[in-house]
């Protein structure tokens, strides 16, 4: 064991999860890369691999509905790593309101993957870093979480409800020197829906994921990003309800 | 698939549009958004770097090439690098230099994405060494107008490969790349600074530096007059195996968002002139190749107003004369280019809408104000007088007259290659509709 880490990535096929797969590679750290079997997966991989030549990197196929399985691909992780492990997640879908409205299913979709996927892989994957007593978990929440919107309140409870189970998962992993941290992010343009954003630029991935690492490591419990977004979030709290909803 | 409205401008700040965005995050997304485009088409955006209307599109439609950025392979025995148009420039940089590897062309700015880049055709400040970039692409992949995938390269579809090379996003969308990085000879470079007193002066010493420097740029005091027109720093640098010099004292680096009014300073005769002075009269020092590449990206200038830049080349026998006459006419009109860089270019550009020739480029760049767009067009028909070509990747007033008149053949091979490859124009910009609206009025 050294002080290196092995990353295990949840959603390493999507965008932000291959920015941070890229970070820790960057910093010299082991990845191993969880997401959808596909073309995604291994194009990030690949991506790693052309950057990074010295890092290890490992790809495993996640079966989002299936959380069963989950054990088992946590025993792969474990089998693969040779450092420390730590664990990103960034798993997540979204859809708009309109979406949902439409389709019921949607919501249980955005539930499966936002929540019960997530809350599962953690609790499977709680015991090897409560076994080693210290790595970080780094959780990718949403500022919709916050509070309801008309636009988005359907993908919001997804992540209000993965919020409010990270609270509890964090007080229990600081019994054994884990640090969880939750990164509460402002929208996503790939996320609800946004008509207009004259005043409002789309966040950089890989911003954000160098953020993410950063706190890595540093205890935080919840993290706003961009930094304005925990102002936001302030002055939704304690404005009146009805010009902020206008 | 996910489009929103956006108000987007060219770094110029001269031009903006409210347009349809989309930020594909996967290659195998491009033709989905693609089906999507409706009236007025669509323009791939990377770093948004053009000064003009280049990658704006007035109620059309957006793409930005950001977030596709994976590096595919890189080989390290060959330098070939296959990666998404997103990854810019100072990526390379940081991933392959410090294993002996640099991008054939050393732009000022490190923020240009690939894609765009070569879209672009940029040259660098070693345009009279190797080219411009598209000359070490060794194919590309284009999304077409149908949402098919053609490879193209020198020698396979070359009219789709000159037309999307340096072709303004006009063709198709550029969504993988194959370049060849060269090796680096040296760690270090050997950078050489000295004051030049006329424009004879200069032509001689660029003579030599032609022959001998690996990279060579030149800042032109515009404001001199009479005899002093042409006076200039000259900046060579090559590469060399000595260590690193450390000075006494140096400047810290700072990516500093300067205020407007810096950029007027930058424009006065007088802090020209003591740019001029304090320049060392004959120095050199020795600096990592890292650190002498893209300094462009340490100061970042907001102008409200809008910022005009005019690149033109000429061939080696019409460059003194041209470059004369248009620093006279610049010093006479009293109209301060905040920004003039002259630089060498060693051959005639590939694609069909590359400006390069073998000679001299020279590129200004002027705060928006009274009278200005007039003197610019004015200018304009002096570079087509001297059989130069204005450089299409950031001029905002150049007419379809212009183009016509300095790129000829070119222009036509340009215009079969697109109406070939995208009859329906489903790529267009405010650019294209710009210098390419007869041509489409026509065809209604």
């Amino acid at each position: 064991m050294n002080n290196k880490r092995t990353w295990i990535v949840l959603g390493a096929s999507g965008v932000i999860g291959r920015a941070f797969a890229r970070e820790a590679a960057k910093d010299g750290n082991d990845v191993i890369m969880l997401g959808r079997e596909g073309e995604d997966l291994t194009l990030a991989a690949q991506d790693v691999r052309a950057r990074y030549p010295d890092v290890d990197v490992v790809t495993i196929a996640l079966d989002t509905a299936n959380p069963d399985s989950f054990a088992k691909v946590v025993e792969q992780c474990e089998s693969a790593a040779k450092n420390i492990i730590s664990v990103f997640s960034s798993l997540e879908t979204a859809y708009s309101q309109k979406e949902c409205g439409k389709d019921l299913g949607k919501i249980k979709n955005m539930f499966q993957i936002n929540y019960f996927s997530q809350v599962y892989f953690l609790s499977a994957v709680a015991p090897v870093l409560q076994k080693q007593a210290c790595g970080e978990i780094i959780v990718m929440g949403s500022t919709a979480g916050e509070f309801g919107m008309p636009d988005n309140y359907a993908f919001g409870s997804t992540k209000a409800a993965l919020h409010v189970w990270l609270q509890g998962f964090q007080a229990q992993m600081a019994q054994s020197h884990v640090a969880v941290t939750t990164v509460k992010t402002d929208d996503w343009d790939t996320v609800g829906e946004r008509k207009k954003s004259f005043f409002q630029r789309p966040i950089n991935p890989q911003a954000c994921a160098a953020a993410c690492y950063q706190y890595a490591g540093k205890g935080f419990k919840i993290r706003y990003f961009p930094w304005y977004a925990g102002v936001t979030v302030l002055f939704r709290r304690f404005l009146p309800t009805r010009p902020v909803r206008k | 698939m996910h489009w929103y409205e956006m108000k987007l401008r060219g770094r110029g700040r001269t031009n903006s549009a409210v347009s349809q965005v989309c930020r594909p995050d996967r290659v195998a997304d491009v033709p989905k958004y693609l089906e999507q485009v409706g009236h007025n088409g669509v323009v791939m955006r990377g770093s948004g770097s053009s000064y003009a209307d280049q990658a704006v599109n007035t109620d059309g439609a957006v793409m930005m090439s950001g977030r596709l950025d994976c590096v595919r392979s890189f080989d390290e025995q060959t330098g070939e690098l296959v990666c998404e148009p997103g990854v810019t420039l100072q990526t390379i940089t940081e991933l392959y230099a410090p294993r002996g590897f640099m991008l054939a062309t050393a732009t000022g700015s490190g923020r240009h994405t690939l894609g765009g880049a070569i879209a672009a055709n940029i040259v660098g400040v070693n345009g009279h060494q190797k080219t411009s970039l598209a000359k070490s692409v060794n194919w590309i992949d284009v999304v077409l107008g149908d949402g098919s995938v053609k490879r193209a390269s020198l020698t396979e579809n070359a009219d789709l490969f000159r037309a999307v090379v340096g072709g303004q996003g006009l063709v198709g969308a550029i969504v993988l790349i194959s370049i060849t990085l060269a090796k680096r000879p040296r760690e270090n470079v050997l950078v050489e600074r000295r004051r030049v007193a006329d424009l004879n002066e200069l032509m001689e010493s660029l003579k030599s530096v032609r022959k001998n420097a690996d990279f060579c740029s030149v800042w032109i005091d515009t404001a001199a007059r009479a005899d002093a027109v042409g006076r200039a720093v000259l900046t060579s640098a090559s590469f060399t195996g000595e260590p690193v010099s450390v000075p006494l004292f140096s400047m810290p680096k700072f990516r500093l968002p300067l205020p407007h009014f810096a950029l007027h300073l930058a424009s006065m005769p007088f802090v020209k002139n003591l740019r001029y002075r304090f320049a060392s009269k004959d120095g050199t020092r020795v600096e990592k190749y890292e650190s002498f590449l893209y300094p462009l990206d340490n100061i970042r200038v907001f102008s409200q107003k809008g910022v005009y830049q005019l690149q033109a080349s000429f061939s080696e026998a019409e460059g003194p004369q041209a470059i004369r006459r248009i620093l006279t006419e610049l010093s006479q009109s009293r109209i301060g280019a905040c920004r003039a860089v002259l630089v060498l270019t060693k051959e005639d550009d590939l694609s069909y809408l590359g400006s390069t020739l073998r000679g001299y480029t020279i590129s200004m760049d002027f705060i928006r104000r009274k009278g200005l767009e007039d003197f610019l067009k004015h200018l304009i028909t002096v570079v087509g007088e001297h059989n130069g070509r204005v450089s299409v990747q950031d001029d905002a007033l150049m007419e379809p007259r212009n183009l016509v008149l300095m790129y000829k053949q070119r222009l036509e091979k340009f215009v079969q290659a697109r109406d070939l490859y995208d009859p329906q124009k489903k790529f267009d910009s405010d650019f294209g509709r710009r210098l390419f609206a007869k041509e489409r009025k026509d065809e209604q």
